[in-house]
């Protein structure tokens, strides 16, 4: 063995821990002076090209400052007229040279709507700079014939004077420019057309400009193209339904989809026809192409029912609302031959009658369950309902039902349905059988029967629009008082009827009481005396206050009179005078009052002391 | 822009191996590549042999992997590189070619590795060696040990190591020389030890 050789195997011979630790540190050590090396030529390359920068910048801005296009802006009014706010129905879209925020994928663009109608969407752009949703397309929307305006932008620092610029090859001088045009804005009005749909593109071109004597060129530094969307109807895709051929479980058909004005050619799409029930909702869904499909087939249906054919796309159709559903054909009333038909009749409040009628050949047909439900969106079963013969009963008055049976046709599990509907029962009555001047009595009756209600509640409310509960009255069995006299009241009753709650009020009135009865028993030339009764006793009544007043419009009242029991004194003689007395009945303040005359005085009479 | 390619991890490369599925050595050779070849070069100092060698570590690998899962897939890679290297470096010493940097590393170590007394047996000299090395490697700090391995096990350029820890070229030259000095002096004392 070589010297050599004998190194080599000592060498090899190292302890493999040793080996591995060093390699795996040696690994370690080279990504490290990678990374490094990296950022060492980063820097290098960076402060380059800083200094190659500066010394560009510092040359443009020394020797020239040419005018320089950076980009266009979209609006439906004259942005320079006036100036949009945030509120404003204006919305502008920047195309301020920015060319890789451009993505080339149609359903990736964000919707800014140029319609007024759209006003939804317009809320989420509404004076925004949208350059700041980086990495979108952005597409206006508009309708054929619709005005809007375009704005160039040009960086002219000098104030150059722009002379024209061509807009898709065609070309537009200074005076076409709409007002408040300047050198560095210049806005032009735009119209789709009339025969306009789909995307249309707005390309600027040689914008010229005056230096001296010289026309030249300014230069082109933003994005060059814009894109409207138009939404036309008369150019959408049309689908149409035939061949169509049913049996009990099944429907099959032929569908013819056009696209004549190439609606769908603007990006994605997906074409679909569904089944829906005549209630909307959808049973099934098949993928479908362009052109001729045939025999599209839905099953498992359930026989004896309604259902419709819809051919949606989901696409742009440039209407504003995006990558969505449209529907692009329909064929209804397709009903599935029937085997079993279930019938609903003679619904009363509470109760119906039911029939089932197989069809000829399915005699046999075997129902393995029949069933009541609420007419909820989880038709609920209703429990308390019996089905028992031809008949349901326990339902509840004036609701929406679902008689329900379930079976299997041809393998198929249908369950099929019929909705019903209970009659409305009669409203509780209310009958006021008597009122006195501060009571009222009443009767309840109902065309069912009381026994299928639940009285949870009589009460008496004043007769103003909240219903103000009247309180502190007494009840007495049918008859509830307490009341004022004269008064306009409603009696409501509250109580359940077929698990819900109602409500029934009736007016009535109470009769107007008795006024209390003022007596003159006597009368001298300077007193008077008198007594009071009242019809209904003076037991229910306080008496407040006496007075005498004098016989004017607003009843003075007399003063220093004196007060001795029932009678008054301190009069003038040959005078008339009201005698009042001012009263309470269960808080209700009454007054009654009684016209006297004093005599006159004669000679000899004596005022007592 | 193009789009940048994935390279797959260790442990999904290992299971190419063990799902016996060819596109493992190309996902290998994509990953190690450059790494692998200059371990190789180091040692043998020549394209065609170092690409061979290459071609031999993956085949080894093609043939180890199933059994062996390995921890550490670089390492197994650098380590089964370096010993396929090594072996056509014995046979092109022999056949007096170029020399390369593995040349120049061993000759350094004919410092340090004295001659023993004939009467000795090569293996018992070279377990010896083995023995009296391994136990230096073991009592050195981590950049040292880093140092000789890189140096003597891996042949790479002494600027290398140096470039990798950071240090200047001639701290690295002069750290080596003081661990073959180092190895030398053990080596005497055990002879010195044996003989007595």
């Amino acid at each position: 063995m070589s010297n050599n050789d004998k190194k080599l195997d000592v060498i090899s011979g190292i302890d493999e821990k040793i080996i591995d630790k060093c390699t795996r540190r040696k690994i370690a050590l080279l990504t490290k002076l990678k990374i490094r090396t990296k950022r060492i030529i980063a820097l290098t390359t960076s402060a380059s090209i800083l200094c190659a920068s500066f010394l560009t910048a510092f040359i443009v801005i020394w020797f020239n400052q040419v005018p320089v296009y950076t980009g266009m802006t979209l609006s439906r009014t004259n942005p320079m007229k006036k100036i949009a706010d945030a509120g404003d129905e204006v919305i502008l879209l920047s195309t301020n040279g920015m060319a890789d925020m451009y993505h080339d994928v149609m359903d990736s663009r964000t919707r800014i709507l140029l319609d007024n109608d759209k006003g939804n969407d317009q809320s989420q752009n509404n004076g925004k700079d949208t350059f700041n949703a980086q990495g979108t397309k952005d597409i206006f929307y508009c309708k054929p014939n619709q005005d809007f305006y375009i704005t160039v932008h040009i960086d002219n620092p000098k104030n150059y004077e722009i002379l024209s610029f061509t807009l898709n090859g065609k070309k537009y001088s200074s005076y076409m420019f709409e007002e408040g045009s300047d050198m560095e804005n210049l806005v032009l009005k735009c119209n789709v057309g009339d025969d306009a749909s789909g995307i249309v593109e707005y390309t600027i071109d040689a914008i010229k400009y005056v230096d001296g004597t010289t026309i030249k060129d300014v230069r082109l530094k933003g994005e060059k193209t814009i894109e409207v969307g138009v939404y036309n109807e008369y150019s959408q895709p049309k689908a149409t339904v035939n061949n169509i051929k049913k049996d009990y479980t099944s429907i099959k058909a032929d569908i013819t989809l056009s696209d004549e004005h190439n609606a769908l050619g603007y990006g994605k799409y997906e074409l679909y026809a569904e089944l829906l029930t005549d209630e909307n909702e959808t049973v099934s869904r098949r993928e479908i192409s362009l052109g001729k499909t045939r025999g599209i087939l839905f099953e498992g249906l359930s026989d004896g029912t309604t259902y419709k054919i819809q051919v949606v796309g989901y696409y742009d159709n440039f209407d504003g609302s995006g990558y969505s559903r449209h529907v692009l054909g329909s064929k209804s009333l397709l009903t599935t031959e029937s085997a079993l038909t279930l019938q609903v009749f003679d619904t009363t409040f509470d109760s119906a009658s039911y029939s089932v009628v197989r069809t000829e050949g399915f005699e046999d047909l075997e129902i393995r369950k029949l069933y009541v439900t609420f007419a909820d969106e989880e038709r609920t079963p209703a429990e308390k309902v019996t089905i028992d013969g031809q008949t349901i009963s326990g339902l509840y008055s004036d609701r929406k039902y679902y008689l329900c049976a379930e079976y299997t046709v041809n393998g198929v599990d249908v369950v099929k349905e019929i909705g019903f509907k209970t009659a409305e029962r009669a409203p509780l009555v209310i009958e006021i059988t008597n009122t006195t001047f501060d009571s009222v009595s009443y009767s309840v009756s109902d065309e069912h029967g009381l026994e299928h209600l639940e009285i949870r509640n009589v009460y008496v409310t004043l007769d103003d629009h909240i219903r103000t509960p009247v309180e502190n009255t007494s009840v007495n069995g049918q008859t509830i008082s307490g009341l004022h006299s004269g008064r306009r009241y409603y009696l409501r009753v509250e109580y359940t009827v077929d698990g819900a709650n109602a409500l029934k009020e009736v007016s009535f009135k109470t009769a107007e009481r008795a006024p209390l009865v003022i007596d003159i028993t006597n009368t001298t030339f300077n007193s008077v005396s008198y007594s009071v009764s009242d019809e209904h006793g003076l037991e229910n009544l306080e008496i407040r206050k006496v007075y005498v007043t004098l016989d004017d419009a607003s009843r003075t009242p007399v003063e220093n009179t004196s007060v001795n029991g029932q009678k008054i004194s301190g009069l003038y003689s040959g005078r008339r005078y009201y005698l009042r007395i001012e009263y309470a009945v269960y808080g209700e303040t009454l007054t009654a009052e009684a016209l006297f005359s004093t005599p006159a005085r004669r000679a000899g009479d004596r005022i007592k002391r | 822009m193009p789009k940048k390619e994935t390279t797959l991890t260790d442990d999904e490369i290992i299971e190419l191996y063990w799902d016996r599925n060819e596109s493992a050595i190309s996902e290998t050779d994509k990953k190690y590549r450059s790494y692998l070849y200059t371990i190789a070069n180091n040692i043998l100092k020549d394209r065609l042999d170092s690409e061979e060698c290459l071609n031999d570590t993956y085949l080894g690998t093609w043939n180890a992997i199933p059994p062996t899962r390995p921890n550490f897939f670089q390492i197994f890679l650098s380590k089964l590189t370096r010993n396929i290297a090594v072996d056509r470096f014995r046979k092109n010493s022999a056949a007096r070619r170029i020399p390369s940097e593995m040349t120049v590393a061993i000759e350094e170590l004919d410092e340090c590795f004295v001659s023993s007394p004939e009467n000795v047996e090569e293996e018992v000299q070279i377990r010896e060696l083995v023995r009296v090395l391994n136990a230096y490697l073991k009592s050195l700090d981590e950049d040292r040990c880093f140092m000789f391995v890189s140096r003597y096990y891996y042949a790479d350029p002494v600027q290398k190591i140096a470039r990798m820890l950071g240090i200047g070229v001639s701290s690295a030259y002069r750290q080596l020389s003081e661990m073959r000095a180092d190895i030398k002096r053990i080596l005497l004392v055990e002879e010195l030890k044996n003989e007595q």
